[in-house]
């Protein structure tokens, strides 16, 4: 006996370190990146060493609007490891391991692990900061890996996603009692995903081509004129109404004519981040389960995407507004519904499990003690995973100008947000980061 | 028959470990093992090997017989691109060639130039000394003594990677070195090796 309250306390333990669904700290970065708070303690590097894909993304982005590019690059180095090394290569046996904790507890018993998404921007993020540091050899490489990695979920993530979905499948369909009732409740969740989900246009074949476009500008700027029109002309065919795209097609078009002298005229292609990308907010649901033929109402919490506040409409210069070239919320939200069939299954096979243990344990406990702390637990872990990289904005638009040496750079309501001088000579990508109105970081790199 | 039945599954266990180290292979349908391979990235071996059959192919290229000590041909090294989603160290593949260039008798390398500055600066910072009271004047390299290279070697590192019907993928690498007359502008030399890998792509290859 005196095992059994030792296990069970313990097991009580375990249970309350699962309490957290993050959403207070998923807010504390968001405040972080909208400060600018860039002291030493925040970035301090091990603090990516707990939850390393969570916190190393969202450090790294906070280095970057500090503007610590190297800094921001080693977070992203160790975020990029822990998708291989934790994520990618773990065995059989640490997956089925983490499976079953987070069936028996939540999701954030374990450390997050990211999202398609996520691996393709940070190796896009790690090349502009090569960039801005002037390293365009490595830029070159974590340009090549987001492209890479683009190429890779077009051909694995279907395959990846079925093998889920099939998996979970099968370990519910041993309890055919349980799945009978499992499959009951799939129709009232999904009803209200499909209203949660209405707003987004979530896409088919997950491109992100704002990470195909930043490529076609990295080797632009490197020189290597003919990948970036190959990459440029990809982009612009999957937007032919895009005049802003096509406009820039045709500059790059020049470039892959055999000359021995290329156009004398420099450009400034401004890139505008505009807010937040939407965030993750936990909605419960309470659903009949059937266990030993007694009908049981439990509260079940899950996931679901909210969308933000847009920045500035657009931005201006020279007369001539930026267009919106992706929105990220619709990226977000098209892996999130590919992967809701397996979240839904695993948030029911937990919750049918957590009940199920309350359940053997009321029944062999006389004092109601035990019962009662196991109930509370339940309450407690009954948790949605809320983690997400919070820095993304919710849409990327473009703009390209003539280099004249200088520029001048509007908001929507004509008040300048930037000015600055510019070297004739060079083209510049200007990417203006803005998270909401007056909160602007602007990042000015220069062909070398 | 208990212990054959033992002896079996450990040979099986066995196998199915050695299958999934990655091999080297011919790259074409026929997938051709041509023994295992380190990793699904390039190593130290890929970049031996390469270099190995880059010298041998630039040397018996028939636009270099008649070059000797006397009439050797001065080498700079040009842009070598890394276009792979590695990181890679590109002196690890020409620093076998320009040294095995050297020791033919036929070329020679400059250190004194190169794409992205010299090898070594020194060349060049030595004469920055000619009107320092310190340095003996005789001593310091006269104007018009550094040699213009002949020719420059360039190239770009490739990757590829195609998703095989087995489900496992295979890693293409691809090798093109160029050695370019810096004085006509013509290539005299062009050579593109391949190396092919097949393994278990259950991530990246960095």
């Amino acid at each position: 006996m005196k095992l059994f309250y030792s296990c069970f306390y313990l097991f009580v333990l375990f249970f309350l370190s699962a309490c957290s669904n993050h959403a207070n700290v998923n807010f504390f970065y968001e405040k972080a990146f909208i400060n600018k708070q860039c002291n030493e303690g925040m970035l301090a590097l091990n603090k990516a060493e707990k939850d390393t894909i969570y916190t190393g993304l969202n450090l790294a982005s906070l280095a970057r609007v500090c503007k610590d590019y190297e800094k921001s690059n080693t977070f992203f180095d160790k975020a990029e490891e822990a998708y291989k090394y934790d994520v990618d290569l773990q065995s059989d046996i640490q997956k089925t391991t983490k499976n079953f904790s987070e069936i028996l507890l939540n999701d954030t018993i374990n450390n997050y692990q990211g999202y398609f998404y996520e691996r393709i921007m940070l190796n896009t993020y790690k090349g502009l900061n090569y960039m801005s540091l002037g390293d365009f050899k490595n830029a070159r490489v974590e340009f090549n890996r987001a492209l890479y990695r683009q190429d890779r979920m077009k051909e694995y993530f279907y395959d990846y996603i079925q093998k889920a979905q099939e998996e979970y499948q099968k370990e519910l369909k041993k309890d055919k009692k349980i799945y009978a009732s499992f499959q009951q409740n799939l129709t009232p969740i999904y009803k209200q995903y499909d209203n949660l989900l209405d707003a987004f246009n979530a896409n088919k074949n997950y491109t992100n081509i704002y990470a195909t476009y930043l490529s076609a500008l990295f080797f632009f700027f490197d020189k290597d004129y003919i990948k970036a029109y190959d990459l440029l002309k990809e982009v612009a065919l999957s937007d032919i109404k895009n005049t802003q795209l096509q406009k820039q097609f045709q500059v790059f078009e020049k470039f892959t004519h055999l000359k021995t002298n290329f156009p004398q005229q420099k450009y400034i292609f401004i890139v505008y981040e505009d807010g937040f990308s939407v965030t993750k907010e936990e909605f419960h649901l309470t659903l009949p389960f059937i266990f030993n033929d007694n009908l049981a109402n439990i509260s079940v919490a899950f996931a679901y995407l909210k969308s933000r506040n847009a920045s500035y409409k657009f931005l201006q210069s020279q007369g001539e507004k930026t267009q919106n070239l992706i929105y990220f919320d619709d990226i977000i939200a098209s892996e999130f519904k590919t992967l809701l069939p397996s979240m839904v299954m695993k948030t029911l096979a937990s919750s049918a499990l957590k009940t199920s243990i309350n359940l053997a344990i009321a029944n062999n406990d006389s004092t109601g003690f035990l019962s009662f702390i196991s109930t509370v637990s339940t309450i407690l872990i009954n948790k949605a995973d809320l983690r997400m990289w919070q820095a993304l904005p919710k849409s990327a638009s473009i703009l390209m100008l003539k280099n004249e040496g200088l520029v001048k750079i509007y908001d929507n309501k004509e008040k300048i947000i930037f000015e600055d001088e510019l070297e004739k000579d060079k083209n510049y990508i200007l990417m203006i980061r803005s998270f909401m109105p007056n909160s602007n970081i602007v990042y000015k790199i220069k062909e070398q | 028959m208990k212990k054959s039945l033992f002896f079996m599954f450990f040979a099986l266990l066995i196998f199915s470990a050695c299958s999934s180290q990655p091999k080297y292979t011919d790259g074409k349908a026929s997938q051709k093992v041509q023994g295992d391979a380190l990793t699904l990235g390039l190593d130290r071996e890929d970049f031996e090997k390469t270099a190995e059959d880059m010298i041998q192919s630039l040397l018996n290229d028939p636009a270099f017989a008649n070059l000797n000590n006397s009439n050797r041909k001065v080498v700079a090294i040009g842009k070598i691109i890394n276009d792979t989603p590695q990181r890679i160290d590109t002196d690890k593949l020409t620093a076998k060639i320009t040294i095995a260039l050297r020791k033919s008798g036929k070329f020679i390398l400059t250190t004194a130039i190169a794409a992205g500055g010299a090898k070594d600066n020194l060349s060049h910072d030595v004469r920055d000394l000619r009107d320092n009271e310190e340095f003996n004047q005789n001593s310091i390299a006269k104007k018009g003594t550094l040699l213009a290279p002949n020719f420059s070697l360039s190239g770009k590192i490739r990757q590829d990677t195609v998703k095989l019907y087995n489900g496992k993928i295979q890693t293409e690498y691809f090798f093109h070195l160029i050695l370019t007359d810096l004085n006509s502008g013509l290539a005299f030399w062009e050579d593109e090796k391949t190396i092919n890998k097949t393994g278990k792509g259950k991530s990246v290859t960095w």
